[in-house]
């Protein structure tokens, strides 16, 4: 009994090891990955403020994933976001770092260690910024969607005369092609033209909510305004 | 006591089976499960069966996912290769696949041989799979230069009769398709009406169907071409070989190695660009070969119907390297073929389908339109330049030494041992490097000689990333100087010398709301006279629930037996198929 018990396990051992060798010979989405990313191209990145205070990065390197403009996703990159010249960086494995071009990218995406979705990021044509006549394609970062639609500009700016970096971060809210710069205060929120303002105050004093310079409470008010 | 402890055991080994069936059956790659009946069925059906070279061949492809038919193919690439049975000469194919139907058309060379053909329909991933898989079917092509010929060479038997073939038996309740003619005789130019019904047809159910209708010949016999129902239910299963090889579900694969050209030794580690000529932006695809000189290529749909580009990106002439691409094709079993020889009154219809013709090409119209393709735009990683440079702004200047010395000081065009190099000034470093990417019409290109040669007559203009250093795969370039001519051409000598060009054909398929039956020559009063042998070809027929669909067309003068064939799937992935048959006096 117990050498057929022995035999039987032996069988299922070689069983197996031959079964895994047949999903070996596969072609695994890995493969296509690897391929991909080893071809990416990009310019290699000069730090424009280096030895200024302050920090012009929204993340160290994490894992992230591009979503180029023809649709094509390429996954398990080390990424991040230079808010100072509003563009993305990604390190090659010989550790230069490589500015990825804006304009074949349609987004990006940053993990956490749990390698859940911890910043979503999208390119938004032509916004007018403030103090600038032009307008120009951004990195925003998506903080909440809807039919209204609540994206954060992650800008670093820099002080006059000073070396001294400062968090310059500006706020959106998108309803189809309309979109609004506002302040993270209530009385911004009201007056914006195409938010019913009613129904926003009741919102807010029925759900007890606090607006000022709060990230957290505004992605609720407008989450709650899109349902 | 002793009871219990056998029971424990036998629970143990149930356990170990299970877990052990589990490992092997369970298995999955990347998160999606795969099964050994995954592998792709494939049916074709086809407008004729006897073409003339030059004539365009329409087609209906139907394609499910083994037993999972309601599953979209996870394949994305069509092959098909059609095989001369004498010689064993292929011609290769492909179309893009997005859905599990589709139809198109491919017009047949010009300069093809006469003879009996095979025509095969595969995805990458069957064509690594068994031969009985792989969907095919037997045609005639003639051409009307060469004489009929008088005996065909064709296979010793196409059945497939191995006893793993899976025969379904088809339970009573399952769709049928019937099609009616509304006489069985009719005369020449006459009105024919079909009536296509369904039975047992669910309500939310559709039928996708496709019908030819074609005169018999004294041919059909040689013909073993299967139907819908027995060429899906054919299908061959393979035990424990998971149907996984080759999966083209991104985009298609160009793979290939180098190999060196002295001893045939692989070339690791060559770093291989991709490009193709582009007035405005350049489109270039890096990849390295591995340990076995082996390299692939993802080609999203931006690169179908454009001449591909291939050089090593150091200065290696194709001197020096093989280039062995990967072609796709299915190896070709013309070792058993027979030599059988035609009757007269088969060589007569031949004859007489290459009068009509010849007498269509004289007077009949290009029946299918010219059709938009969908465009894919290409991603170019090169970003903004820093400085764009016009030539044609400037006074004109005879060659590029001289565009270099008076418009653009960033750029250095040096000759050494008389050959010439360029060295670009990077913003960054704050020197001259000669380790830049010179690109020609979106094309890297090393000749510095012809690029000397170039004037402002010439040059359309010149984009230079000098700013930072640009980086390819592992590559890294000091810059990037871009020449875009009016001529937007490379030099043939080029070509030839350093790369290998390769054309990346992908041919049409037919838009779900487009109208593509053809049967209209009878009707139109620029066709004269009419001898059609097709009288009505319709590749994308629906009949939903229990609604019927009706057809008509005209008959030509050609009088004979005629066979109306339908084909089709019902959205549950189930197969139809029927015909009828009339008379012309």
């Amino acid at each position: 009994m117990r050498n057929t018990f022995i035999c039987l396990i032996v069988l299922c051992i070689i069983q197996n090891v031959f079964a895994q060798t047949d999903h070996v010979k596969s072609e695994p989405d890995e493969l296509y990955m690897m391929n991909i990313r080893k071809g990416m191209m990009g310019i290699e990145y000069i730090n424009p403020v280096v030895g200024y205070k302050g920090n012009q990065y929204y993340n160290n390197w994490t894992h992230g994933e591009i979503l180029l403009t023809n649709g094509e996703r390429i996954t398990g990159l080390y990424l991040r976001y230079d808010g100072y010249l509003d563009q993305l960086l990604w390190l090659r494995e010989d550790f230069i770092n490589c500015v990825l071009c804006k304009a074949c990218i349609k987004g990006f995406n940053l993990y956490d260690d749990s390698d859940n979705i911890a910043a979503s990021f999208i390119i938004k044509k032509g916004i007018r910024l403030p103090l600038e006549n032009d307008s120009a394609d951004c990195f925003f970062q998506t903080l909440g969607k809807g039919e209204y639609s609540f994206y954060a500009f992650r800008k670093v700016g820099r002080l006059r005369d000073v070396s001294t970096l400062v968090d310059d971060t500006r706020y959106y809210i998108f309803n189809n092609d309309q979109y609004t710069k506002i302040r993270l205060r209530t009385h911004d929120l009201l007056n914006v033209s195409f938010i019913d303002r009613m129904r926003m105050k009741s919102i807010i004093k029925s759900n007890k909510i606090r607006l000022r310079d709060n990230e957290q409470e505004f992605i609720r008010a407008i989450s709650i305004y899109n349902q | 006591m002793r009871t219990r402890n056998k029971i424990q055991i036998f629970t143990f080994i149930l356990l170990i089976v299970a877990i052990n069936d589990l490992l092997i059956y369970g298995g999955s790659v990347n998160g999606k499960d795969y099964h050994v009946d995954d592998c792709e069925k494939i049916f074709v059906h086809l407008d004729k069966t006897v073409y003339v070279a030059g004539e365009i061949m329409h087609y209906k492809v139907y394609i499910v996912n083994g037993k999972s038919s309601l599953q979209v193919p996870e394949s994305k690439i069509l092959y098909f290769a059609l095989s001369e049975h004498k010689t064993g000469k292929q011609i290769l194919w492909r179309v893009n696949l997005n859905k599990n139907i589709l139809h198109g058309s491919y017009q047949l060379p010009k300069s093809m041989d006469a003879g009996f053909y095979g025509l095969a329909a595969y995805t990458n991933r069957i064509r690594e799979s068994i031969a009985e898989n792989i969907f095919s079917r037997e045609l005639f092509i003639l051409n009307l230069t060469q004489e009929t010929p008088d005996s065909i060479y064709m296979p010793v038997s196409n059945a497939v009769t191995d006893n793993q073939t899976t025969l379904v038996t088809i339970p009573d309740d399952q769709p049928e398709i019937r099609l009616r003619a509304s006489k069985s005789v009719y005369r020449t130019n006459d009105k024919v009406v079909l009536e296509i019904t369904m039975d047992n047809l669910h309500l939310n159910d559709t039928a996708n169907l496709s019908l030819s209708v074609t005169n018999e010949t004294p041919l059909s016999g040689i013909f073993h071409n299967a139907d819908i129902i027995e060429g899906f239910n054919r299908y061959k299963e393979i035990d424990s070989i998971p149907c996984l090889n080759g999966l083209e579900n991104y985009a298609y694969m160009l793979s290939g190695r180098v190999l060196n050209k002295n001893d045939g030794s692989h070339v690791k580690d060559a770093r291989i660009l991709l490009a193709v000529v582009d007035s405005v932006f350049p489109k270039i695809i890096y990849s390295a070969t591995d340990l076995k000189g082996s390299f692939r290529f993802y080609m999203n749909k931006f690169y179908d119907n454009k001449e591909i580009i291939l050089q090593l990106a150091d200065n290696t002439e194709n001197n020096d390297i093989l280039w062995d691409i990967e072609n796709k094709i299915i190896p070709y079993p013309g070792s058993s073929d027979i030599s059988v020889p035609l009757s007269a009154e088969q060589v007569a219809s031949l004859n007489q389908t290459k009068d009509i013709r010849l007498i269509e090409t004289v007077y009949t119209e290009e029946m299918i339109g010219k059709k938009i393709h969908e465009t894919m735009s290409g991603i170019s990683y090169f970003a903004c330049p820093d400085i764009i440079i016009v030539p044609a702004d400037y006074t004109e200047l005879v060659n590029f030494k001289e565009i270099t010395a008076n418009i653009i000081p960033q750029l250095k065009l040096k000759n050494r041992n008389d050959n010439f190099y360029i060295e670009v000034y990077n913003d960054s470093k704050g020197a001259l490097s000669e380790n830049n990417l010179l690109l020609l019409n979106g094309v890297p290109f090393r000749d510095i000689n012809y690029i000397a040669t170039l004037g402002t007559q010439d040059i359309q203009r010149i984009e230079i990333i000098n700013s930072s250093r640009f980086l390819v795969g592992d590559l890294t370039y000091n810059a990037v100087v871009s020449i875009y001519t009016h001529d937007v051409k490379i030099p043939e000598p080029y070509l030839k010398k350093k790369t290998l060009v390769l054309q990346n054909k992908v041919a049409a398929t037919g838009d779900e709301n487009e109208n593509n039956e053809y049967m209209a020559p009878a009707q139109s009063p620029s066709h004269f006279p009419d001898f059609r042998s097709n009288l009505y070809w319709n590749p994308d027929l629906k009949v939903y629930g229990k609604n019927k669909v009706t057809v008509e067309f005209t008959t030509s003068l050609l009088a004979g037996k005629f066979n109306a064939k339908i084909q089709g799937i019902t959205s549950s992935g189930i197969p139809l198929d029927a015909s009828v048959s009339f008379t012309v006096k």
